[in-house]
């Protein structure tokens, strides 16, 4: 088995939502060029203004496939008090975040922009 | 290093229904899994999502120590009366069961509510199958 925890490159996409929006509904990500099409080996969350148990991402390859489907955003989350300590590691080969989206299943009024988690994908 | 390198991961929730002692209750088909290599399978209860992508709450942590689950590979159970606690993440320090490479037959596989301690009507439970294509 090839050594995944060894990572050349992170780069963490801040996740904003500048408008309400509704449990269930996709949402879909920005582009973030830096991502476009690596191949993902780990991904971890950091939350933010907004609890990450509320949200499941689908993330989609460059060839449309769903390589994650409703993936519970905490299991990506290193944190002690939930128990979940290790490392999650993928083999996502060309990640097409464009067409990934995640759903919360909670609705939310946002007036402002608002940041939800940071995404820090390992490449 | 005992975790597996997720290639593909769909998450299945289960819904419990009306609670009993004894119920079993059977997978849905789920066409994205059908044929599909199964190497590690994972359980959530409510202290990583408090309510599942379909809107029901989800089984909290200790409601997880009344289901077993039985996986079934063409005819066989493979799998059988696996404690659905043992499948949960935050319950065994951060790891991810993993298994022997299972083409589920998922219509034959079921939960087993072995006692309604700690569970409620209509709260679900969710399952994380990580697969890749066969």
């Amino acid at each position: 088995m090839r050594d995944y925890s060894i990572f050349d490159n992170v780069y963490t996409a801040t996740v904003q939502s500048s408008g309400a929006f509704f449990r269930n509904v996709k949402q879909f990500f920005d582009g973030y060029p830096f991502l476009k099409y690596i191949n993902v080996k780990a991904i971890t969350v950091k939350s933010a203004a907004v609890p990450t148990e509320n949200f499941y991402l689908t993330i989609v390859d460059k060839n449309k496939n769903q390589v994650l489907y409703n993936y519970p955003l905490q299991d990506l989350k290193q944190v002690s008090t939930a128990k979940v300590n290790n490392l999650r590691l993928f083999n996502i080969n060309g990640i097409d975040l464009l067409s990934s989206y995640y759903i919360c299943n909670q609705s939310y009024g946002v007036t402002s922009t608002l940041t939800l988690f940071y995404l820090n994908f390992y490449y | 290093m005992l975790q597996p390198i997720i290639e593909n991961s769909y998450l299945v929730e289960v819904n419990l229904g009306t609670v009993a002692a004894q119920k079993q209750i059977n997978f849905n088909f789920i066409p994205q899994l059908e044929g599909s290599i199964i190497y590690s399978i994972q359980t959530f209860a409510a202290t990583t999502t408090a309510i599942s992508p379909n809107g029901s709450t989800v089984i909290s942590s200790a409601g997880l120590a009344s289901i077993f689950v039985t996986f079934t590979v063409g005819d066989n159970q493979d799998i059988y009366l696996i404690p659905a606690a043992d499948l949960n993440s935050p319950l065994i320090s951060g790891f991810q069961r993993m298994f022997a490479n299972k083409k589920l037959n998922l219509t034959k596989s079921f939960i087993t509510l072995n006692a309604t301690t700690n569970l409620n009507n209509n709260e679900s439970i969710l399952f994380q199958f990580i697969y890749r294509k066969a």
